[in-house]
């Protein structure tokens, strides 16, 4: 038996592809022990959800929706606050229960089995809660989760949104290099005591039954990068409003508002992130308004995957029920040795989905946004000390300007650079594969269940609808592909262009082959 | 605009299908595209303009009949699988009959004011539940379910395979929707909204009987080139209206600093989405270039046509919808639309993967 000496296994492991962007951190040999018990504890709470409340309600929240789109599902949003699935993944220094992060994604994974619409209504107060905590601000994240804590004791639900995407900014917003060329249009200017904020945001997801925005702004539209900040706007603020709820082909359980500012005045004490305040940590602030969003969207985006898998599931649910009973040519549908094959290939779709997403979200958890939350010192005392000890011990830490200047320290440390890069590239790997897996599936079960498959009362047809939407949100799957290059692919090979950056270059224009054409004429 | 092979003389009536599409369906495409659309309007219109007696009052060429569909279809399919339903019930009628027998059933339908007649989406038709028939004194009575019949909501009369008692194979009848033993339960759906579709339960319905017994599957085998295309044809036009939106709105949308369709990456889905509309209008084309509906070249041709085109209207009208980015899925630009639509439409035929093992029985 031939073995490998220590030092061929470093100099092979040193080959590409890199270990790390292979192997799941807990793999790799950091401890992630409890998990499983938050996972079974995830899944056995959102399967008993679905029997109790999703199943009971899911279609006519999809049906009132269809007939008058600006209807909310407030009482479903209020159950689920009953149930704590607001708080749940709450760290527990925060006054959450403090579940393992990586526990929710295969929670939604089974409501969105179900309906994804509902799923999102849940999931998506969790990516408002991720670009809450990716500013590190710990005074601005203290009182926002306080009050979701506060909702779900006094029953009125305290719901986070991420306040991002502009009418004429979509993937701009989401990636430096295309925003420096963007047109941005939410500003806002110094003033005493805080900022002056203008301007508009579409496409929210959950915008209207939320309590507080994490508003993504910039204050200059010419230098957007370098200007980038992030403020906490709340409910009531003065010329905050909603405007439009959109009427969309599926998810229609979870609204997607447009947000309007006119003239909010935000104080300092709701700034969670700007070019002013921030204490050097080693990196140019132009890399942590990128890492900022990025590391929001890397954590929610394994979610979106989550979602995928779920629809995945659900239509492979529906073409199995379909083809037990469903009689062809004489035969039962399933008896048909080409209906078992494309049941076979939706079954490892799921399967392929699941370990896809799980992996990404493990990456997340250790070395994307929850880095905080899972190292060596802080995983076991912050997991195994009750929320009021952390209470007494953690808490009055958090209000200190030190406490978020050490954690930005830790979390936009440049060492980190690799480990941050796989797992903002392993979480957009899910996202864009299993969105387009979610999409596949609802086609393959369209195949085998014909007409039948298209009928508002079967389940097949919100699967399809609802899957369209994971291919566009959280970065459409085109923008999602060039972040896993970026991150994953350029950074080892020399002279890579990406985006606008010497694009006259890199990329022939429509313009630039005009000019050609007319030239060579 | 896709362009077959059309005799001149046929060209007035292009027009006016051309400026029906473009005056009077696509501004209600999206007010219309409601489930259990109740909106009878366009469908009055499309009556009036003869789009429900294309096949009766002249020998209309499938070629001729793909470019009246794939034409509405640019902007919405619900009028095209109207006439694509009607077309069929009509076809297996005139399968059955002729002379005077024919014009009983026309003038019928000439009293109703140009509504369609009704029909069930199927490949063959072992594929579905069909009612029972039962002759008392040389009339005849239907009991049982019809599922998925299109425009059971909208038409007066339909044309449903029943079984009759010790007969082993199919045969049709014509049962009016109005008679008091039947019960309609609206089905929603997720495309093709103004067209409709319901499940009728048949309760010792008094029915006609459209030519001979047993003879079904004959009837419908010698309809099934002439449909499939017309299926083909829908798709294509689906297909085509994704693409200009997505060419329109990809030449004046920002990202980055430059217009959308100056990044590479949406020229490539965008030539690829052009690749597959050439190729489907390449397949029409071909079918157009073959005279005879009945030769078995050209059934195998159309149903693999529709096979494929179908299928690949679900892809395409998805990357129309790609390229606007959140508004692709948004009401407003019709692209969601347009993917419902085109899933729907897929079905019209019945199981597509059943449809590939009848396509290779077919081919050898």
């Amino acid at each position: 038996m031939k073995t490998v000496s220590k030092r061929e296994l470093q100099k092979l492991l040193a080959v590409g592809p890199d270990i790390g962007d292979i192997l799941p951190p807990n793999i790799a040999g950091i401890n992630t022990s409890g998990i499983g018990d938050d996972v079974k504890r995830a899944v056995a709470l959102a399967r008993k959800f679905n029997e109790e409340v999703v199943k009971p309600v899911y279609k006519k929240i999809d049906q009132a929706v269809q007939i008058d789109h600006d209807y909310l599902p407030w009482e479903f949003i209020k159950t689920a606050n009953e149930w704590g699935f607001y708080t749940l993944w709450i760290p527990k220094m925060f006054g959450g229960a403090g579940w393992h992060m990586a526990s929710i994604y295969i929670f939604l994974e089974e409501i969105a089995s179900c309906c994804c619409g509902l799923s999102n209504v849940i999931g998506v107060h969790y990516l408002g809660m991720s670009s809450l905590m990716t500013g590190f601000n710990m005074k601005v994240i203290k009182k926002v989760l306080g009050e979701v804590v506060q909702g779900e004791k006094t029953g009125v639900p305290c719901l986070i949104s991420l306040a991002l995407t502009e009418p004429a900014a979509g993937s701009d917003v989401e990636e430096n290099e295309l925003l420096e060329q963007g047109k941005v249009g939410t500003i806002a200017k110094r003033v005493e005591g805080g900022y002056r904020l203008n301007g508009a945001k579409c496409f929210i997801s959950g915008g209207h039954y939320s309590t507080w925005h994490i508003t993504v702004c910039y204050g200059d539209r010419k230098r957007p990068a370098e200007t980038f900040m992030l403020f906490a706007i709340r409910n009531g603020m003065p010329g905050f409003s909603f405007g439009a709820k959109e009427n969309k082909m599926g998810q229609r359980a979870c609204v997607a508002s447009e947000l309007i500012y006119e003239d909010v005045f935000v104080p300092d004490d709701l700034v969670m992130i700007s070019p002013d305040t921030f204490k050097d940590t080693g990196l140019s602030y132009y890399d942590v308004s990128n890492m900022t969003i990025e590391s929001a969207l890397a954590a929610s985006r394994p979610g979106v995957g989550a979602f995928a898998c779920g629809i995945a599931r659900g239509a492979y649910e529906a073409a199995l029920a379909y083809a037990e009973t469903k009689m062809v040519g004489g035969a039962r549908l399933i008896n048909h040795q080409y209906a078992q094959n494309i049941l076979a290939e939706m079954h490892k779709n799921v399967a392929m989905a699941r370990l896809t997403y799980i992996q990404a979200a493990q990456f997340t958890c250790i070395w994307g946004l929850f880095r905080i939350l899972h190292q060596t010192w802080s995983y076991r005392p912050l997991r195994i000390l009750p929320r009021s000890i952390q209470a007494v011990l953690i808490k009055p830490f958090l209000n200190l300007k030190l406490t978020t200047n050490v954690v930005r320290k830790i979390c936009y440390n440049p060492k980190n650079l690799k480990e941050y890069q796989a797992a903002i590239a392993w979480a957009s790997i899910a996202k864009f594969g299993i969105s387009d897996i979610g999409y596949i599936n609802c086609m393959l079960a369209a195949q085998l269940m014909g007409v039948d498959g298209t009928r508002q009362d079967h389940n097949l047809e919100k699967h399809l609808r609802d899957s369209k939407l994971l291919q566009i949100y959280e970065g459409t799957n085109q923008l999602n592909r060039q972040i896993v290059f970026k991150h994953m692919i350029a950074r080892d090979v020399d002279g890579v262009e990406m985006f606008a950056k010497k694009a006259e270059q890199s990329i022939p224009t429509i313009h630039m082959l005009q000019q050609r054409r007319a030239s060579n004429d | 605009m896709i362009e077959l092979f059309i005799l001149d003389a046929y060209m007035p009536h292009i027009k006016l299908i051309r400026d029906f599409a473009r005056k009077d369906c696509a501004p209600l495409a999206l007010c219309n595209d409601i489930p259990l659309n109740t909106c009878d309007d366009l469908m009055q219109k499309a009556g009036e303009i003869g789009c429900f007696n294309l096949t009766e009052d002249y020998e209309i060429t499938p070629g001729l009949l793909a470019q009246i569909l794939a034409t509405i279809s640019e902007v919405d399919a619900s009028i095209p699988v109207m006439i694509f339903t009607h077309t069929a019930a009509w076809s297996i009628l005139s399968e059955a009959l002729d002379g005077s027998e024919l014009s009983q059933f026309q003038n019928e339908i000439d009293q109703t004011a140009n509504i369609p007649l009704a029909f069930q989406s199927y490949s063959c038709l072992d594929e579905i539940d069909m009612p029972q028939a039962e002759e008392h004194n040389g009339k005849f009575f239907l009991k049982g379910k019809v599922s998925n019949l299109v425009l059971a909501n909208k038409a007066r009369f339909a044309v449903i395979p029943a079984r009759i008692k010790k007969y082993p194979g199919v045969t049709y009848f014509w049962v009016d929707l109005t008679d008091k033993s039947t019960k309609l339960k609206a089905v929603a759906t997720l495309g093709n909204h103004a067209c409709g579709m319901g499940d009728l339960e048949l309760d010792q319905t008094s029915a006609i009987l459209i030519g001979r017994k047993n003879k079904g599957e004959e009837y419908f085998d010698n309809i099934v080139g002439k449909m499939a295309m017309a299926a083909a044809a829908i798709s294509t036009g689906i297909m085509n209206g994704s693409l200009k939106t997505a060419l329109e709105y990809t030449a004046q949308r920002q990202q980055g600093g430059r217009l959308i369709n100056e990044w590479p990456e949406v020229q490539a889905l965008l030539g690829n989405m052009g690749a597959q509309v050439r190729t489907a209008e390449s397949a029409l084309h071909h079918l157009c270039g073959i005279s005879n509906i009945k030769d078995a070249d050209f059934i195998r041709s159309a149903c693999a046509a529709a096979l494929q085109l179908c299928q690949m209207a679900c892809y395409v009208t998805s990357d129309g919808a790609q390229l606007l980015g959140g508004y692709g899925y948004m009401k407003d630009f019709g692209q969601e639309k347009r993917i419902r639509d085109a899933v729907q439409t897929s079905m019209l035929l019945g199981l597509p993967a059943y449809r590939k093992t009848l396509l290779f029985e077919m081919m050898i």
